[in-house]
Order: C-alpha cells, then structure tokens, then sequence
C-alpha cells in the first residue's frame, strides 16, 4: 500500500481543495480542464500527474504546477500578537479604500505573468491608506489579496472522510444533508469494522456504503439495500480504492433491493438473499424516503443487540421510529442527537469562534436492538409480579412509618435510591431504559 | 445464513469482543456469551456494568444480584433476570469500543464518542493504518482505534504513569486486543515516540493523536515519528493550550493547522400530554353562543381533543427538544498535517524555543531527536510488555 498508490495517476479522481474556499472532485488528466470564475480558463490537470498526494498545485500560465506545499501563510500569526504589546488602533483609518491602481493595469500585469508577491507588492503602494491600517489589518489584506490573485490547489486521495468533505461543501442535498461529522458519528455508533456485517441504507449515492466499506478494509459483508434494481453508488465509484474496479476493499459489498424483504416474489426472484433475518452486526441508514417504513422492513435482519444507526435531516420523522422502537420495546440506549461543530480561528491574542460555519444539518437516531420483555421466555409469572409489588409496598410502607419516626437517614436513603445495592431482595425491577445520552 | 466462523471459535476460547477474526465473518443470529468473555450488562444510562464472565461469580448492581452462569449462552440483545427479584433484569450486550467508553473504570478524564468518532474520520484512520496515541490515560480512544485499524494496523500508545500503563495493558491483554494495541511507559515530551525495539523510529505513523497537558513539548516528537502526508490531532480542554500548540505546530512546518469545537447535542424524546383547554376545544362556549349549549361542552370530556376548527387533536405527542442542561465543552481538536514535501525530521540539534506564557518545565523540555539520543533513553524508558 505504500509509494505507488500515494502517486496521482492518469485520470484517477481527486479531491482538490482550492485556495478560494472549495472543494472539487476532478480526473487528474490532461482532458480536465478548469473553470474559474465565469469563464473556462483552459488549465488542465495534466501537471497532477505523476505528484504525490497532498501536493499543492498553482497556476503558471495555463498549466497547475506543483509548488512547495511547506506553509506559506505564517504573515497572520507573526503579526497577529504585537511584540510590544501595543495592538494600535485604526482611529485615523480613510474610511473608503483608496485604491489607485486600476482593475485593467491589474489584470495586465496578471495576464504579463507577473508573480503575484509582484502584484500584491504594486497594490499595497497605490493604496492610499494602507499606512494607516494596523499591522493585523495589513497582513490580513495581503492575505486576501493573495487568495484573490493567486490560484492554488490541494490535491488529496479520494478517501472516504475527504470525499465526504468534497461533496458535502458542493451538494449537501444530493447527500440527504450527510454532514461529514454525522457520517463519522454514525460510523463509530454502529460500531463499524472489519469482519462483520452490516446492512445499509444510503441515500447519499453511495457515500455511506463507501465509508462502511473503507471501515471494513475488505473483511466482512456490506450490504446496500437499494431502491430499486440498480442503486444509484457513483460517490462510491470516487473512492480511490475503487476506482481500479475490482479492488479488495470492494469485495464485501453486495447490493439488494430493500422490497425484496417485504415482497416474496422479488425475495424469490433474488435467492438467495445476502443476509438472513437476525444476521446483520449494524446497520446503518441514510434514507431518501420516510424513515419508518423503511427501519421496519430492515429491522429483522439486525441481530439482537447489535447497534444501529439512522440519519434523517429531519427530527420529526426520527422521534416517529423512536416511538415505535419504544412501543414494541425492541430497542435500548436509544438516543437521538446532533452535533454542533464549531470551528475555531486560532491566533496569539486574536482567538475566537469563527465567524460563519454549518450549522447542524440533521440528527442521528442510534441504540442496539432488543429482545421485547413480553418475548422473555425467563419472564416472570404474574403471580410473582404480584408477590413484588406486595414487597415493594410495604417495603415503602415500612420507609414511610420510619420517617414518620424521625429516621431521618434511613428514610433519605430509601427514598433516594430504592433499588440500592444493599437491598437486593426488594430492589424496584430495573426502569425501561431510558434513553442514553452520550456525554 | 450458515457462518462457519462461529463454529471454529468453540467454546471455551473467549471470542474478541472489540475486533473481529476476520477470516471469517462474525457471528451473527445467536452469537451467545461464554466463559472469560467480556460482555456489557445494560440497565440504563449510567447502569452499564462491563464484567468478564466466570463461574460462579455475581455481580451486585442497582438492579440486583446477577449471576454470571445465568449469562453464559444466552444470546446477546437478551434479558438476564436476578434469582431472587426476577423482576429485576439488565439487558445482555454485546461490547463495542462505544459501550466500554461509557462502562469503562476511570482511571482519567477519557476522550466520549462524539470527539472519538470526529478523530477517527479526520485521521483518515481504517483497517492496516498505524496510529500513535498519548497519553493512554483511561484507554477510552485506545479501544475505539484499535477497532478501526484491525486487521493489519496497530496502535502504539504512550503512558508515563506507571500505574496507568499497566493497567491500560492489562485490559488490552484481557480483552485480546493485545496484538493490536501496545501500551509503553514513557515520558513522550522527554523522549519521544521512537520504538527501537521494533525497529521504528522515524517516519512509521499513518497518524497520530495526543491527549497531554502540554502537547507543544511533544510537537517536535510528533512531526518526527509521523509519516509526510499523515495528520495529527491534539485535544485539549483550553484554549491557551490550544493557541501554544497551534504555534508550535506552525514553527514546526505543520500545515492545515484547523481547531474545531465538537459539541454533541443529545436530545430529550417524550410522550407528551398537551391538553385543548375548555374554552379553546370545539364545541366550547364562546360570545354569542346561545346559553342551551354550555353544559354539553363541559361535561363531555372527548370534546376537548377537538380543536376549535374541529380538527382533532392527539391526546399526546411525542415530540424532541434538546437537553436543557448538556456536556457541552470536552476539548478542542487541534489537526494538523505534516506536508508532503516536508523534511523527514526536524534537524538533529532541534531544541524547542520559548513559548510565550507556557509553564517553564515545559519549555525546558528538549525532545530527544537525533538517533542515538532517543535510542538510549528510550530503551531505558521503555518498559512496555509486548
Ligand atoms: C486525559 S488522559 C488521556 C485520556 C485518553 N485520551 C482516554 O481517552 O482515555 C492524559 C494522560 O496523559 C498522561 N501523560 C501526561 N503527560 C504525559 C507525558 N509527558 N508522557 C506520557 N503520558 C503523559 C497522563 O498520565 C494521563 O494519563
């Protein structure tokens, strides 16, 4: 797994994170070319070819040339924290950017070639009131101006959690609103990994299947139950490890038809079907299509407390399947949740949130399947409930006339915890579990 | 289905509860507990009670009396019940690196799920990826790694707490994942990452996770023992930790340097009842209502589901909100990424500079880098048993 496979190849998908703010997902090739902006600038991705991954490429003349990727935007972080400790004000600041040099004289030293520290250096003189910045400001504006003028490009393997990234920042709708942090949360809850087998549902064309099947690295059994005979799984033909086409890490996946669970004809005409009834160690679930009906069909395959994991943009229809688990007491530590992920800009003296960011973009219904109480064959007879609750009475009867006594500690241990470990005989039977939040 | 692999585990040989023999699949319907297995008893949030079965033991929880011989082969997802109270009963699991997070003895402040699931992902962690982690702490993270990078990968963490480190080995040992995960006692900040009994010095990681109380001291180590092209992450509860480590990553040659806040918001589901007061429900009496009506609209009690449009209303809704009070700070995430053009290793004489405003020990602190430096002190430091 080494060298070679760190090597972008002719016409592999890559993920590239431009310095504009966004990711792409392009073929390295010599046929790719970019557009910038309004208009096709013609660079191709020819000079991808052969680099490492994790190269930055920028734009010289009409190709992307692989430049040193070591850091180059330390101006914000040197200047941020004054060494004098005089942050200085902006109380003579021009209110209107005086900048002289025209937008023509720009582009033509653009289109001369010239290089951008040149550009930038020609800037900050024909602007009147750059003197009166502070120092932050300053640097802050070469910054800007250098993302402005400068084209640069990040290329990564396409590995699930970059692919997630790429898609989610271009099209979150086409992933069901997957945000890449649910899709990493789903992953761990269903306890994800190699050797097992899981049942999917993937709304995000394949995203979700692919990660699963990264997880799996090979070993186990990936079942996608699709809406219909073909699934729609062109995220996971992105994935680098399946772009060869028959990869290993593909080879546990199988695809199915979701109907076929609930439709014997179709169940008949796909024999024999990838996974039995109480087989599957997790599912997972990104539906495109009400959530209910379809945990319902696919609940049978999970096996006894195996744990699952369900994302919905939506509460309402989750809380729905939340109150079925419940009502047929088929599931336990089931918590619903989302996450809240906040990016922090980190500089000497000038840290703080960042100041825009994705909100939440959905919820995740996770918990593990359960045998019902009424199904216990270890159940015990009403006659034996009857003697319990006769106990638990006048046990609490006992508790009551003791407070009333003034035992003050005995009744306040009794009353805060009834089910204590020292009282075995009388322990309350166990709540329902209730819902488990994580901390 | 027929699994075989079920079969060829046997009875007797605890099965590994955390990553699978991946030969085979699982087992899958009916996989039932046995003797020396690790298995989960679920009674709730915060009644989640790990214990590895043996005969004729019990454990003795807020639900009673349990004994292990009543868990032994029954399948997972089922109840056991307490001899005395059978009233009394948990749920039998199966345990997953999530459920031991939340069961597992504290020996430390441990990394939850939410921040652990972020980690796993943006490390770009999966089966055959070599990570290192430090501090060991409770081992929380170490379970959840070790899960992802079988078969084929493995995890080497570090502990300079004596206790801590053996412990933390002892469980891997007890619960088979030993062959995935190696705990070794040593300072990290002093001494680096490099593992000469292995063979391993610089440039063997896929990935890297520190959890100290002053990450900067093992920055330089870090960058070191990190493969070019692999991502690192530092977690650590303030913020003035995180901006002394986010210039020290800089100063190193780190790039992609981003901080993220992971807040996880679990949320409350209920039945509720919400009433149609009297005089709102269909039927009430209103102004101008001839008076005749009245007493019907009072006194027939399923009115008062009915909204005044006649509409009927559910006499409960089951609804979400979020938790009024919440977990809502663990840590930043620090990632950053050693470039791909970048020098294999800071240059030998590499001591760290001055940090503004860092506790004086730590910057003090040189980190061993040049071969025979890091070799000596770390045989003498290393005390791992694997
Ligand atoms: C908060 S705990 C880590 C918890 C861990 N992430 C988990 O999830 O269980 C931090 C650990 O780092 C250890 N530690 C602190 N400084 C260290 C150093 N210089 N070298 C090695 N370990 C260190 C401490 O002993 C402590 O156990």
């Amino acid at each position: 797994m080494e060298s070679k496979d760190n090597v972008i190849s002719e016409g592999e998908q890559v993920v590239l994170w431009s310095n504009k703010g966004f990711y792409m997902i392009k073929k390295a090739s010599a046929s790719t070319s970019l557009r910038m902006g309004k208009k096709k600038n013609g660079a191709t991705l020819a000079g991808l070819v052969g680099e490492p991954y994790g190269s930055m490429f920028h734009l010289v003349g009409s190709e992307m040339v692989r430049m040193s990727s070591v850091a180059t935007d330390t101006e914000l972080t040197e200047i941020s924290a004054p060494e004098d400790g005089v942050i200085g004000d902006n109380r003579h600041i021009k209110l209107k950017e005086e900048q002289t040099m025209s937008a023509e004289a720009i582009q033509a030293m653009r289109e001369e070639g010239k290089p951008v520290e040149e550009i930038i250096g020609q800037l900050v003189e024909s602007h009147a009131a750059y003197d009166s910045k502070t120092a932050f400001s300053q640097a802050k504006y070469i910054v800007k101006k250098k993302q402005k003028y400068e084209y640069v490009l990040t290329a990564y393997k396409a590995t699930a959690a970059r692919v997630a990234d790429a898609l989610f920042d271009r099209s979150p709708r086409k992933l069901c609103f997957l945000r890449p942090d649910a899709l990493a949360y789903m992953l761990t809850a269903a306890n994800v990994r190699a050797g097992a087998s899981y049942a999917i549902v993937d709304g995000t064309n394949g995203l979700l299947t692919g990660a699963v099947l990264e997880r799996c690295g090979g070993h186990g059994k990936v079942v996608n139950y699709g809406r219909c005979a073909s699934p729609q799984l062109h995220s996971l033909s992105i994935m680098h490890w399946a772009q060869g086409g028959d990869s290993p890490i593909l080879a546990p996946l199988v695809t199915t038809q979701l109907e076929a669970l609930v439709n014997p004809e179709l169940a008949a005409e796909l024999a024999p079907l990838p996974l039995a009834e109480g087989t599957a160690h997790g599912l997972l679930m990104v539906p495109q299509d009400d959530p209910l009906p379809v945990l319902q069909a696919i609940y049978p395959i999970l096996g006894l407390g195996e744990p699952f994991a369900i994302f919905f943009s939506y509460a309402e229809p989750l809380v729905a399947c939340f109150q079925w688990l419940v009502e047929t007491d088929s599931a336990i530590a089931l918590r619903l949740s989302h996450t809240f992920l906040r990016p922090q800009q980190v500089l000497p003296d000038r840290t703080h949130p960042e100041v825009s960011f994705h909100n939440t973009s959905g919820f995740v219904l996770a918990g593990h399947k359960s045998m019902p109480l009424a199904d216990d064959p270890s159940a015990p007879t009403a006659e034996e409930i009857a003697a319990a609750k006769a106990r638990k009475a006048s046990m609490r009867r006992t508790a009551r006339k003791r407070q009333r006594s003034g035992v003050r500690a005995a009744a306040a241990a009794a009353a805060a915890s009834p089910a204590a470990p020292s009282d075995d005989d009388g322990a309350a039977p166990a709540k329902r579990a209730k819902p488990l939040s994580a901390e | 289905m027929a699994v075989g692999g079920w079969l060829a585990v046997g009875w007797g040989h605890p099965s590994r509860p955390f990553v699978s023999d991946h030969d085979e699949l699982e087992p899958g319907a009916g996989a039932k507990a046995k003797y020396g297995d690790l298995v989960v008893l679920f009674g709730g949030r915060r009644m989640l009670y790990p214990i590895i079965l043996s005969q004729g033991e019990t454990v003795h929880v807020k639900a009673g009396l349990f004994h292990h011989d009543d868990v032994v082969a029954k399948p997972f997802g089922t109840i056991i019940r307490s001899r005395k109270a059978r009233e009394n009963y948990l749920h039998l699991l199966r345990p997953t690196p999530e459920l031991w997070t939340l069961s597992l003895p504290h020996r430390t402040q441990i990394l939850y799920t939410p921040d652990i699931s972020l980690v796993t992902s943006k490390l770009l962690l999966a089966p055959g990826s070599v990570v290192v982690e430090s501090g060991t702490g409770s081992g929380s993270l170490s379970h959840a790694l070790a899960r992802t990078v079988a078969p084929g990968g493995h995890v080497y963490t570090f502990e300079f707490h004596a206790g801590r480190a053996a412990t933390a080995t002892a469980e891997f040992v007890a619960h088979s994942i030993a062959d995935v995960v190696t705990c070794t006692q040593r300072d990290v900040c002093a001494h680096g990452f490099g593992l000469p009994g292995i063979g391993l010095e610089h440039n063997y990681a896929d990935a890297l996770f520190l959890d100290l109380p002053a990450p900067w001291s093992a920055a330089a180590a870090a960058y070191n023992v990190l493969k070019c092209e692999s991502i690192m992450c530092s977690f650590s509860p303030c913020i003035e930790q995180v901006q002394r480590m986010c210039v020290r990553l800089r100063e190193l040659g780190f790039v992609d340097i981003h901080t993220v806040e992971n807040v996880h918001m679990p949320m409350e589901v209920k039945e509720r009842q919400l009433s149609v007061p009297p005089y709102l429900a269909h039927g009430a009496k209103r102004a101008g209502d001839d008076a005749g009506s009245d007493d019907e609209a009072s006194s027939t009690a399923p009115k008062r589901t009915k909204s005044l449009d006649g509409s009927v209303r559910p006499a409960s809704h089951w609804a979400a909100r979020n938790f009024a009070k919440i977990g809502g700070h663990s840590g930043y995430l620090t990632f950053a990424r050693k470039p791909v053009d970048a020098a294999p290793t800071v240059p030998a004489d590499y001591t760290d500079p001055p940090l503004a405003g860092a506790p004086a020990a730590a910057t003090t602190t040189t980190t061993a880098t040049t071969t025979t430096t890091t070799t000596a002190a770390s045989s003498a430091q290393a005390t791992s048993d694997q």
